[in-house]
């Protein structure tokens, strides 16, 4: 047999080579890898954004605090006169056979008790809040003047991280118009918290395609102050929280496992290790719930599989009483 | 073309191109599990780094360099234990034409992708060039060079 001729049954085995179907789920988990690792690179960089503009209000509040008088002032006013609510300035709805937007925009206004009748928590559908004019200032001396002013700089923080992330969702499902397939994008806010200390507001995203990505922002202001909270603005200095926190979370991951067979986390897992658990961070979203307490709170995909949704924590208060503020 | 776009377009040629990159990589490796590595392997890094796609029009063959890559690589990890390979790879694989079949497994890892995509996929050599991400006359004299070596008839097969 000449060259030729083998080179035509060499093609022939090539072709006709068997293919183990076991491959496709090989290969689309190689793709869902990488899938996770691309949303997780694009969180932190979400979340590492937001961060930083609120690292920016907590060390402007940080100078005035250190005056005395200023300090004195504070203790004299344990809840700022007002209240907090929830206005939606701007929905955004698109709908044809692929396409299905339900976008709700909504800002925190900061308004007297006097007279103005709406409760807190009170969301006015359709109502314009324009910025700047939302937050009233507390009567009196000058020192509560300016507490009062540094209270707007954390509405208005919050205000502009919640406006520009909804926007920028809205361009990126425009974006998708032109293409086959189904996108869909629905954005609410919601108050989780709203209690004597705190008040929190719930952004959550649902992007769907062939399969959804829920992931959602937690904004939590310090009603005695009207700072921005990260978590680690909740707890003592030097505390470990996190190890505390983590490690609850691991056990509470546990137990549900152990419980259920359908319950998967990202725990221990020898397949895919890097994504597995390690712990909560400085940053990790949380809220308190209605009992007070502690809600730490992941996106999709985040410590779990995109069958468990957007999984919540509640942290007994045993766990962190001891370590808090 | 967005992000998005390009991942969805990739994500595409993956799976329904599975058949064909799991064959290129078993011509490489000649055993089902280390195919299968470098197929999951190369979904991996084509959905990671598909924002880098520039022409979507030729996302097959950018799938495909990413599969060569990923097999050549593979290779290169294995060399240090060249010789237990060698010896496994005959074994496993009993061929009528092991003369032949031996030739191509000896060349170097560019000339048997070049070998593997013009006679057994039918692969116009201008694809070859960008999948190799090389220009067309050096996949050119490359070809006739190997061809040359494993004698084989030069007409009609320079494409």
């Amino acid at each position: 047999m000449n060259e030729q001729e083998q080179l035509k049954q060499l093609k022939e085995e090539y072709e006709n080579m068997t293919i183990p179907e076991a491959g496709r789920e090989r290969l689309q988990a190689g793709i869902d890898r990488a899938r996770i690792e691309k949303k997780r690179a694009e969180r932190v960089r979400r979340r590492s954004a937001w961060t930083a503009a609120a690292a920016a209000v907590i060390m402007l509040i940080a100078l005035p605090n250190t005056n005395m008088q200023i300090a004195h002032a504070m203790e004299n006013i344990p809840v700022l006169g007002g209240f907090f609510r929830l206005v939606t300035v701007r929905q955004y709805n698109y709908s044809d056979e692929n396409h299905d937007a339900e976008v709700e925009l909504a800002q925190i206004s900061y308004g007297e008790d006097a007279g103005e009748g709406a409760p807190v928590g009170e969301v006015a559908v359709g109502a314009a809040a324009p910025e700047g004019t939302v937050v009233g200032s507390v009567e009196g001396a000058g020192q509560e003047d300016a507490e009062a002013k540094l209270s707007e700089d954390g509405v208005k923080e919050i205000n502009q991280d919640m406006e520009a992330t909804v926007e920028e969702l809205i361009r990126q499902f425009e974006d998708t118009l032109s293409e086959e397939g189904y996108h869909g994008l629905h954005v609410t806010q919601e108050v989780v918290t709203d209690n004597a200390l705190y008040y929190t507001v719930k952004l959550s995203v649902l992007e769907t395609e062939a399969s959804g990505y829920e992931h959602n922002q937690f904004y939590t202001i310090a009603k005695q102050t009207g700072n921005v909270v990260t978590l680690e603005d909740l707890f003592a200095e030097g505390s470990d929280y996190i190890s505390a926190i983590s490690e609850n979370i691991k056990t509470q991951m546990k137990e549900q496992m152990a419980a259920d067979e359908g319950v998967i986390y990202f725990l221990d897992n020898d397949d895919m290790p890097e994504f597995n658990f390690q712990g909560i961070t400085e940053q990790t979203n949380f809220y308190f719930n209605e009992r007070g307490e502690l809600v730490i709170a992941f996106d999709e995909y985040e410590v779990a599989p995109g069958s468990m949704g957007a999984p919540e924590f509640v942290i007994p208060q045993e766990v962190t009483a001891a370590l808090l503020k | 073309m967005s992000d998005r776009k390009k991942e969805q377009a990739v994500e595409r040629a993956l799976t329904e191109g599975y058949e064909k990159y799991y064959r290129l990589a078993y011509s490489y490796v000649h055993n089902e599990a280390d195919a299968l590595d470098i197929v999951q392997e190369a979904a991996y890094k084509a959905i990671l780094k598909s924002d880098s796609l520039k022409e979507p029009q030729y996302v097959e063959t950018w799938v495909y360099r990413i599969v060569v890559n990923e097999a050549c690589s593979f290779l290169r990890n294995r060399k240090e234990s060249a010789d237990v390979e060698e010896i496994q790879a005959a074994s496993e694989d009993i061929y009528e034409n092991i003369d032949l079949k031996r030739a191509i497994e000896n060349l170097d890892p560019k000339d048997r992708a070049i070998v593997v995509l013009r006679f057994f996929e039918d692969r116009q050599l201008e694809e070859i060039a960008k999948i190799l991400d090389e220009n067309l006359n050096t996949v050119k004299s490359r070809l006739y060079r190997v061809m040359k070596k494993l004698r084989l008839n030069l007409e009609g097969s320079t494409g």
